[in-house]
């Protein structure tokens, strides 16, 4: 599948919660059905993302393993 | 969830005031805030001072057993120092070197810093309220706080607590 993405956030090397506050922040400025590729490379980022994603109900589309980091796509709903 | 606008809420009580400590609440708050919670910190006895205008908390190993005693940088970093507390207490600016190194590490391993959670807090319309009583005890001014910062009472707290979802006494 081939994502049209709006914005690219690099949250590499960044602890709780700061992916999910720079996703909040993002969002903010976007509209809806807009896409974000979200770069991290940890688990807690990934497991703070996908609790933020159920809770606030923006879905994350795909998750694509780059070896050194995952790249997240998450649709602003 | 809140009766008033159908969105979560957390409250929570902030009650310690050095670097270790200041860190839950504004963590715990920006990402409640994140995920469009209605947030209020009550800031109250030690944990007033994270108000200021300019932070300056610090973090003391002594009476902290289990804090590891480490160097951010160089041959040191992968070991822990074990310092006794006779030291730890007798030479002076230790600490001061404490808290520099446990700053110094958080920054390097990519934590934020208490100011920019506080910030984003703010940013997020997180309430943040100072307990009136700690302030006339400790002699605070409104003036020494942030002015996003509000003040109240332990009413003030369990009003908006009591449609909270979470809340924390920390």
């Amino acid at each position: 599948m081939n994502l049209v993405v709006s914005k690219k956030l690099d949250c590499r090397w960044m602890y709780t919660p700061l992916a999910v506050v720079h996703l909040y922040f993002a969002f903010r400025e976007m509209r809806s059905g807009e896409i974000i590729e979200l770069l991290i490379n940890n688990e807690e980022s990934h497991a703070d993302v996908q609790s933020w994603s159920r809770m606030t109900g923006n879905p994350i589309l795909q998750v694509r393993d780059k070896q050194e980091h995952l790249s997240l796509f998450v649709q602003k709903k | 969830m809140s009766e008033k606008n159908g969105r979560r809420r957390l409250a929570i009580i902030a009650s310690k005031g050095t670097l270790d400590w200041a860190y839950p609440p504004f963590i715990l708050a920006t990402a409640a805030g994140a995920m469009n919670w209605e947030v209020a910190i009550f800031f109250t006895f030690y944990g007033l001072p994270l108000l200021k205008k300019k932070l300056d908390a610090s973090v003391s190993p002594l009476g902290n057993p289990a804090m590891p005693m480490k160097m951010p940088f160089g041959p040191l970093e992968k070991i822990d120092l074990p310092i006794p507390n006779l030291i730890m207490s007798n030479v002076p600016g230790f600490q001061q070197m404490a808290t520099a190194l446990m700053k110094k590490t958080f920054k390097k391993k990519g934590v934020a810093s208490i100011e920019e959670l506080r910030d984003m807090a703010v940013e997020m319309d997180v309430r943040l309220i100072g307990c009136q009583m700690t302030m006339d005890v400790f002699g605070f001014k409104k003036e020494d706080f942030i002015d996003e910062a509000e003040i109240g009472g332990a009413a003030t707290f369990l009003e908006f607590a009591a449609d909270a979802n979470v809340t924390l006494f920390i």
